[in-house]
């Protein structure tokens, strides 16, 4: 297999002012030095909290927002300070499905139009052939084309969004949070529908979510970020069997299981505190004022990755020393 | 057990620019006594309106009829004022968005002494005394920061936590919560849900949880109903419902959800919710279901026991029947 995406030490900062007239400017660092690689055909899953920075990290990918620092290569190319002339044609393979359908449609165009316009760009002889094809790509019918998006539900206001995408033929998009706002029925059949096209066209995925059920069931790999960097790297299997960083522990201790005889068998464990203020981020480790295993090292020292088993990396002073 | 509240035939209407939507077409439920009883259903299918019925806190195109009966008396027939009384005192409530639900213009103080001496013949500093003893119950550090600060200085578990300080004020006996969780993460969901339940055991109050997780059903409540566009399809005891899903809209909702502790298939219910302006006949769930009947599409199924304290509404249980 050969990498479709790689990140290396990614960083996106954005300057803000603490008062309107003050000359000093400080920086978020909504990501900062995140590195990691998708091979051809695989789904990542990046998984945070509010505030994490796994949104702004996609949309640095695809230079939505021009990183800070580090390098993006897609296919093996570098394109993170690519002219945008000849970025352009390389972006068209890179895609992006939004949390909202609803609001990543135009009211004002219908279906037609909406799948139609990217396809412009490619010179397609007959257009409507090809919305129709792609409608029905994503479990569509053709009567849908001259419908408006607030005609249709939510449901199918994603898979039009996901046909959109489709138009041009991406190898890699970044899905944010593509299920979040939808009914759980209806999450099953987009979560199906995006399985099914990568099983098709072998499509790189990068999925954005906060929900860890649905991360189980998509993705291959997964990376747990936790302000701006992230805690722990690994296969689905390695992350959810055998998590070592205390953060992802947690996290996934409070993943309600919809089984009532599994919360007996559990110990209670509650990640106490909130995810804390990016503008002003903890010394040494980020996550040591939650942490119940903290020590002084990780006040002052922030840990390197450890490598616990093959491809799987955690961020912390203690890693498989943690009973 | 003792019945806390009761709902009957409770079918509510609204009349709307498109026609008449039928929003609640026969609602029964029972709560009893410190219990958490969950309402579980999609977008649409009438839970939360369901709680604001109980509070008499729905819009003037709204035509309600049934039954709700609390402590005894019948909620629809009483007056504004009289509401106002069950409202706060009696039945509590702790709405999804917190920032919403709290003045942003308002220091925590101004909104909490407000509330209180609503309800409470106290004086300013009394009221200012039991805020702060409400805060220390819902585990908030440092009270008097809280009390200074405006919401949006709080993050949205705080203001959460704020909410159902405010909820407490009056020892009610139901609080009803609509996604109190839905808005926020799921380390803070936890924090939050696990809270609810401790304040339970403490002040000795039930608990209607509206959601939409059943993840969060499973790990909260002790009897579950489950909603369809505007019909309560299937009650149980939460271990039963998730081991002996009966309904088959009960069966298709917990095959379409994944499960944090394994990969496995998850089959989609087909098609979608349908509209409460043209509600299909009979069932409403016939379109959609893998064991339809000719009677589906012409009798509306009734509530009926079929085991020991499990409810289903489905002719496939012989629900035409009676």
């Amino acid at each position: 297999m050969t990498e479709m995406i790689r990140v290396e030490n990614l960083k996106k900062y954005f300057p803000f002012k603490e008062r309107m007239f003050s000359r000093q400017v400080k920086y978020l660092k909504a990501v900062n030095g995140v590195s990691f690689s998708i091979e051809k055909g695989e789904t990542l899953a990046l998984v945070g909290e509010t505030g994490s920075g796994k949104t702004t990290t996609g949309r640095t990918i695809l230079r939505l927002y021009e990183p800070t620092g580090g390098k993006i290569f897609f296919d093996g190319q570098d394109i993170t300070k690519m002219p945008m002339r000849k970025f352009r044609k390389i972006r068209m393979q890179m895609q992006m499905i939004y949390q909202d359908p609803y609001s990543s449609l135009n009211p004002r165009m219908n279906i037609l139009n909406i799948i139609a316009e990217p396809l412009k760009e490619l010179k397609y002889d007959n257009i409507e052939a090809r919305v129709v094809e792609l409608l029905e790509s994503v479990g569509l019918r053709k009567e849908h084309m001259y419908k408006y998006p607030d005609e249709i539900s939510g449901g199918q206001q994603q898979r039009v969004a996901i046909a959109r995408a489709l138009g041009v033929n991406p190898k890699f998009i970044v899905l944010d949070e593509p299920t979040s706002a939808l009914d759980v029925s209806v999450q099953a059949q987009i979560l199906n529908l995006l399985e099914e096209l990568q099983r098709e066209k072998k499509f790189t995925y990068l999925f954005i979510s906060h929900d860890l059920s649905v991360v189980r069931y998509i993705s291959q790999r997964v990376a747990i970020m936790y302000l701006g960097k992230i805690m722990e790297i690994g296969t689905v299997e390695q992350i959810f069997d055998n998590p070592q960083h205390p953060y992802t522990r947690l996290l996934l201790e409070s993943v309600p299981v919809p089984d009532p005889k599994d919360k007996k068998k559990r110990k209670k464990l509650i990640l106490p505190g909130e995810i804390p203020s990016p503008l002003n981020p903890p010394s040494g480790c980020p996550f040591h004022t939650r942490c119940p295993y903290v020590k002084d090292k990780c006040k002052i020292e922030e840990p390197d990755y450890v490598e616990v088993e093959k491809g799987h990396f955690v961020k912390c002073h203690f890693a498989g020393m943690i009973e | 057990m003792n019945e806390l509240l009761s709902i009957e035939d409770l079918y509510l209407n609204f009349r709307t620019f498109w026609g008449m939507a039928y929003v609640l077409n026969g609602v029964n439920l029972k709560i009893y006594k410190d219990e958490v009883f969950g309402l579980v259903g999609e977008t649409g299918c009438g839970k939360s309106v369901t709680s604001m019925s109980i509070l008499q806190l729905l819009p003037s195109n709204a035509e309600i009829s049934g039954k709700i009966i609390f402590e005894g008396q019948n909620l629809l027939e009483l007056s504004e004022k009289e509401m106002k009384k069950i409202r706060g005192e009696k039945i509590s409530m702790v709405f999804q968005d917190p920032m919403s639900s709290l003045n942003p213009l308002f220091k925590i103080k101004t909104q909490m002494v407000d509330v209180i001496k609503l309800h409470h013949d106290m004086s300013k500093e009394e009221a200012l005394q039991r805020a702060k003893e409400l805060l220390k119950a819902v585990n908030l550090p440092d009270p008097d920061r809280i009390l200074e600060s405006y919401p949006h200085q709080l993050s949205g578990g705080m203001r959460q936590r704020v909410m159902i300080a405010l909820a407490l004020s009056f020892n009610p006996s139901l609080l009803i919560a609509d996604e109190p969780t839905t808005a926020l993460d799921v380390t803070i969901q936890k924090q939050i849900l696990d809270l609810i339940l401790e304040l339970k055991e403490q002040f000795h109050f039930s608990v209607l949880l509206i959601t939409h997780d059943l993840g969060v059903v499973a790990e909260t409540c002790d009897r579950v109903g489950v909603m369809y566009a505007g019909n309560i399809v299937e009650i149980a005891d939460v271990e039963e419902l998730f081991e002996n899903p009966l309904h088959p809209y009960t069966q298709g909702l917990l095959s379409a959800i994944p499960d944090p502790r394994y990969k496995k298939p998850l089959k989609p219910l087909r098609g979608n919710v349908p509209s409460l302006l043209e509600p299909p006949p009979g069932c409403r769930f016939h379109p959609r279901c893998d064991h339809m009947m000719p009677v589906c599409k012409k009798e509306k199924p009734k509530l009926i026991e079929y085991s020991k304290n499990h409810y289903v509404a489905c002719h496939l249980y012989g629900g035409g029947e009676k």
